[in-house]
């Protein structure tokens, strides 16, 4: 049995707890011994070993057995840590926000409830996984596409909540999430949206019902438990056109998103357009080994080298065009001549045996797949963390972040591996860093620098969408508006809506009243 | 799912025999288990996985073979319904993949060695003997198939031990950083 139990908590009452979690869901699904628990660890943690463990784990499948979970854990006011699928291992993977935790694994509700074909959506449960949904919809004989994560394994409504995004049409996961029914901390069921009309047929395709519109307060957040939630799948369309564009040198960032910006605003490219950096794009093929095997970064004949071997430029830009033939390749004559416009740019529409194209190409036509993790490969040893500031689609903004965060990363001894992806009107920047598990001052290094990061970006004006664990409190600390009006907000309603504080203390630095002063 | 009762028991124990030293001439004749199914798990566009289940299959200790391509999404579809052993030598990140979806499912870590190049060497952090490891250059995938499928059989604790290779080159299409891992599922014997 683990050694670790929930702060506060006396250990007979813990002892009591764990037996009443057993009699709501079975003994053989109350998880304490450490074989069982290390699935909850973060594999990739920048931080040492021992930090974030979990002292158990309760695994419900249905409501009423969280209903009842919860009523136990406010009984002994244990705190819980509420997991999907728990895939996410650039911030966090399943671990608990403090060690101690008890675990509520929901990766037994994995059920897909509706497909809907007529208009285009899915109702699922927390554990339901890309790959889940897109193998159920191919058995079916759907028509419908989802729109993956990069890591196929990642939960379809946890990427929601977490405000992800994919690579289709449909890739910004929350303005496609429509509906939810959440599980309160007392017990209450709710559902948002028409589903708290009796009867409603229209759940999953009205998203402005009666009333404030709640589901925002359900995401990223520690004031409910999710249970079921409905997304917009986008229909097969009858053409797809993807297409790289290589650009020459990094100062073109600035142009390729002045360019961009029109083209995203007024949905000439309707997908996700991605701008990836020469390391990220390479390490889906080679490893750092293969070009230098020194301290700090690469050098830049090494990176020259690179680009020439593999024909990449310092920037690979991604996009596709969907829709009927005729429309694609009338806004094709405009993407081109725009995004061609950048002296040096070369044009593919289609690369052989380049793994990155490929799992590009099926991201951006719904296709799940697992190929993101072999750029682990570049430097060894699989840790890393990513740093995701968002800003507006502009060249200037792009390019500044660029050089600054670049700075950064080699003062540090890591090499720049990045991507810069264009929403509708926003932009996310991900910066992978990437450093051996299994090198501590390395480990080290990489968590001073995340750390720096954020401050300094947000000395800029730039706040980051979502982060790892280990900074969730900082982030919180830097939209700090009105002495940090927002997060008092979050705190006043944690307070009434969770008063026990039992629903993931600490999530993105919203903590119960309890916990704030110690936290 | 993972079970309340999982304790540590060993699953090794009768009819596994244990060889006290391999080479690379001769295999080792240990099972896991008496009617225990192997899965072996190639990562087929890795040199050293090839070589690390080439000697496997060849020395009949395989039952089963997984081989995952360039996306591992092999490991998501093929290793949902695995029970028994299940060994492979893979770069980092699938064996942290492999590591995830076996552990929830309530296997056992075994064994966890790991290959390391760097400055022109491996550098191999393994159980047991580390001599014959070292020794090797780029024969040592078929070495570490050896070692690993005589510490499977092998009841007695193995102590942990580090050894580099000479000078060689790296492989093109070599990860540089690879894993060789053994989990097993307890009480599912086929």
């Amino acid at each position: 049995m683990s050694s670790i139990g929930p702060q506060g908590v006396a250990a007979a009452d813990f002892s009591n707890a764990l037996d009443e979690f057993a009699g709501v869901v079975g003994k053989d699904r109350v998880y304490v011994d450490e074989q069982p628990l290390s699935s909850y660890r973060d594999a990739y943690s920048p931080l040492a070993d021992g930090e974030f463990l979990p002292s158990a784990a309760v695994a419900p499948d249905g409501v009423e057995q969280i209903q009842k979970t919860l009523k136990i854990a406010n009984a002994y006011k244990i705190p819980i840590w509420t997991i999907g699928t728990g895939r996410n291992f650039a911030y966090g993977g399943p671990a608990p926000r403090k060690s101690g935790y008890v675990m509520l694994d929901l990766r037994r509700m994995n059920r897909i409830i509706e497909v809907n074909e007529k208009y285009g959506y899915a109702l699922v449960e927390p554990g339901v996984s890309y790959m889940q949904l897109y193998r159920h919809l191919r058995a079916i004989g759907s028509k419908l596409w989802i729109d993956p994560a990069a890591p196929a394994w990642g939960g379809v409504m946890g990427n929601a909540l977490e405000h992800g995004a994919g690579y289709t049409p449909y890739g910004d996961h929350f303005i496609m999430q429509c509906g939810m029914e959440v599980v309160l901390a007392d017990g209450e069921v709710v559902r948002t949206g028409q589903g708290a009309l009796a009867g409603s047929k229209h759940w999953q395709v009205t998203k402005h019902a009666a009333g404030p519109q709640f589901d925002g307060m359900f995401t990223q957040s520690n004031f409910g438990v999710v249970t079921k939630m409905g997304i917009w799948l986008m229909p097969e369309p009858p053409g797809y056109k993807p297409f790289m564009i290589t650009y020459e040198r990094e100062e073109d960032l600035e142009a390729i998103f002045e360019i961009t910006r029109p083209l995203k605003v007024n949905q000439i490219i309707p997908n996700a357009a991605v701008a990836v950096d020469l390391l990220w794009e390479a390490s889906a093929k080679v490893t750092r080994r293969h070009y230098f095997d020194g301290k700090g970064p690469l050098p830049q004949s090494a990176r020259t080298r690179i680009a020439s071997d593999l024909k990449l430029g310092m920037w690979n830009y991604y996009g596709a065009l969907y829709g009927p033939p005729p429309i694609i390749e009338n806004n094709w004559k405009i993407v081109e001549e725009a995004l061609m416009s950048i002296p040096g740019a070369k044009l593919y529409l289609d690369r052989e045996n380049d793994p990155a194209w490929d799992y590009r190409v099926r991201l951006m036509r719904g296709e799940p797949n697992m190929t993101e993790f072999s750029i682990m490969n570049w430097i060894g040893g699989g840790g890393h963390v990513n740093f995701s500031p968002i800003s507006a689609p502009s060249g200037a903004e792009a390019l500044a972040q660029y050089n600054m965060i670049k700075r950064r990363c080699h003062e540090y001894g890591f090499d720049y591996i990045g991507e810069f992806l264009v929403g509708w009107r926003d932009m996310h920047h991900i910066l992978m860093i990437m450093y051996d598990r299994a090198d501590e001052a390395m480990r080290t290094r990489a968590y001073d620098l995340f750390g720096l990061l954020v401050d300094e970006a947000a000395e800029i004006g730039f706040g980051e969408y979502r982060t790892h664990l280990a900074f969730m409190d900082q982030i919180a600390k830097t939209y700090k508006h009105n002495d940090g009006a927002l997060w008092d907000l979050h705190h006043r309603i944690k307070d009434v809506m969770d008063p026990n504080g039992i629903l993931s203390p600490g999530k993105q630095g919203i903590w119960p009243k309890a916990m704030r002063e110690t936290s | 799912m993972m079970a309340w009762k999982l304790t540590r028991r060993d699953v090794l124990g009768a009819g596994a025999l244990g060889t006290a030293a391999v080479g690379l001439g001769t295999l080792a004749r240990s099972k896991p288990g008496r009617g225990r199914t192997v899965t072996l798990v190639e990562e087929s566009g890795v040199p050293e996985s090839r070589q690390f289940a080439a000697a496997l299959i060849d020395s009949g200790f395989a039952g089963e073979v997984i081989r995952i391509d360039q996306s591992l999404n092999g490991l998501l579809h093929e290793l949902e319904a695995t029970t028994g052993t299940i060994i492979g030598m893979t770069s980092d990140p699938a064996a942290m993949i492999a590591g995830q979806l076996l552990g929830e499912r309530g296997a056992h870590s075994r064994h966890f060695w790991q290959h390391h190049y760097t400055n022109g060497r491996w550098r191999h952090r393994i159980e047991g003997g580390a001599r014959l490891i070292g020794n090797t250059t780029h024969a040592w995938p078929v070495a570490i198939a050896h070692q690993l499928q005589s510490a499977i059989g092998n009841r007695s604790p193995q102590v942990s031990n580090a050894c580099t290779s000479g000078a060689c080159a790296l492989l093109a299409s070599s990860p540089g950083m690879l894993v060789s891992w053994v989990y097993e599922f307890e009480g599912h014997q086929s």
